[in-house]
């Protein structure tokens, strides 16, 4: 990663993770939030392969970590294997083409809150998978596969402008 | 990327290596809390104050799409609000009849030690927990406020949560109604004692479940009945909570298979939809339980 890439990377996770934290109501609809940071994971995953997917997962997960995990590590493992996956799609990758990114954000989303279930609500013996899946996880992976629709373009002209600036700067040395 | 000091690392050993560190960190932190220090103190200085600009921006925006509330909104609330006055006048007069009441009860249960009496801070809540898994916030005082771990939360008349993690100028509080929360409760008027635990399914609601309420009876052998309102504090059996808080009253109340407990539920005093604002209870359980010890 060159030096401009791993800025905008960082500021990407941490202007995700604010407005993820935001206290106001605004941005949450029907008291669920979208997971910005799952977003940016599976977006570095997908545009740039499975190293930058591993790097970025695991900065998303250790900034949640860091204020709202007594277990830090966890959520970075989680993200960052996720963004490893997401970047064995990496091959067909293809800007214009938003449906396999849709897809990609939902199943990734799905199984990210499969897992938190698992883990930390089911070896608690909390049962009640119904309203789990009903009331965080699904409202969650739509309402996050709706912000991708909005990221998305957003995200892949940003990718594609670092890129171009990349090359032409390296261009010049040689 | 992917050129380390000339190597060309391959993304499965860097999926490896990661894997790796994420494991020893939870290995680590498994082992010692301080693992989190460092990181703690950077994240104190850099993510907090941008947090506390961005919920400022937030309480900005929120402002100005509330003035666009319209008239008939205004009008709709201002009847509420004159039907809730004529109740809150009727309440005011049943409410200066169980003042005595009351009275006599606290002494009964030496709940004397108000927490009027406890020294209290105010914290500003400057971020939520970002998974819809968990209820837990972060407010803009820390250690140099003085706050530490185990410190107890309180907003309005009701208990909210637990100081779980301080950093320099930022604490972290559990709510009571995250799924992870147990608090020992106590029923206000009967002294028995019950545990209140949130619940993910219930929050939804703005319930909490309380359980393991003995079911007594009393001289002539009637069960001892709870009734509806019924206000639930927090018990001195508490090790981390003080005694008396308001935690909420009881709404609904049942009898377990077994017959020998009673669960059900109840409703939080303080308001969790809209908290922004909170006092932190200086004072800690173990220092109370210390002081009083030091007395005898």
């Amino acid at each position: 990663m060159k030096r401009l890439h791993v800025i905008v990377n960082i500021i990407l996770i941490v202007v995700a993770f604010l407005l993820q934290s935001m206290l106001f109501d605004n941005f949450s609809f029907a008291s669920v939030r979208p997971n910005l940071l799952l977003i940016i994971t599976v977006m570095s995953g997908f545009m740039n392969g499975k190293k930058e997917g591993i790097l970025v997962g695991f900065g998303c997960g250790l900034i949640w970590d860091l204020f709202y995990n007594d277990l830090l590590g966890f959520y970075a493992l989680i993200f960052l294997i996720i963004g490893y996956i997401n970047g064995r799609f990496h091959r067909l990758f293809f800007d214009q083409d938003v449906r396999l990114p849709l897809i990609l954000v939902g199943l990734s989303d799905l199984s990210y809150g499969m897992i938190v279930c698992v883990t930390q609500f089911f070896l608690r013996g909390h049962f009640s998978f119904w309203t789990y899946l009903t009331k965080v996880m699904l409202p969650e992976v739509l309402y996050t596969v709706i912000i991708m629709l909005l990221v998305y373009p957003i995200m892949t002209t940003l990718n594609s402008r670092i890129r171009d600036f990349e090359q032409r700067s390296s261009g010049k040395f040689v | 990327m992917g050129r380390l000091r000339g190597i060309k690392l391959k993304s499965r050993h860097l999926l490896i290596i990661f894997i790796a560190v994420c494991i020893v960190l939870m290995g680590l932190s498994l082992l010692s809390s301080k693992t989190r220090g460092p990181l703690r103190y950077i994240a104190g200085y850099t993510v907090v104050p941008m947090q506390k600009g961005f919920n400022k921006l937030g309480g900005w925006a929120s402002d100005f799409t509330q003035n666009f509330q319209t008239i008939k909104e205004l009008r709709t609330e201002n009847k509420k609000l004159q039907q809730q006055i004529d109740d809150l006048t009727v309440e005011n007069g049943e409410l200066a009849l169980n003042q005595k009441e009351l009275t006599r009860l606290e002494e009964l249960f030496k709940l004397d030690q108000n927490y009027g009496d406890y020294p209290k801070v105010g914290a500003r809540v400057i971020a939520s927990n970002t998974s819809n898994w968990f209820n837990s916030f972060t407010i803009d005082k820390g250690k140099k406020d003085g706050i530490r771990v185990n410190m107890n939360v309180i907003a309005g008349s009701g208990l909210v949560g637990i100081v779980t993690e301080v950093g320099p100028n930022w604490s972290t509080v559990r709510s009571i109604i995250d799924d992870t929360s147990y608090v020992s409760g106590m029923m206000l008027t009967s002294g028995e004692k019950c545990m209140v635990q949130g619940n993910l399914k219930l929050a939804a609601s703005g319930k909490m479940k309380f359980e393991d309420l003995p079911v007594t009876e009393n001289e002539e052998g009637e069960e001892v009945k709870i009734e509806e309102g019924e206000q639930v504090v927090t018990s001195y059996i508490s090790n981390k909570f003080l005694q008396g808080i308001l935690i909420g009253y009881v709404s609904e109340i049942k009898t377990d298979e077994s017959g020998l407990t009673r669960y059900g539920y109840l409703t939080p005093a303080a308001d969790f939809s809209d908290l922004q604002d909170v006092l932190v209870i200086t004072q800690t359980k173990a220092e109370t339980m210390k002081s009083n010890n030091g007395k005898d």
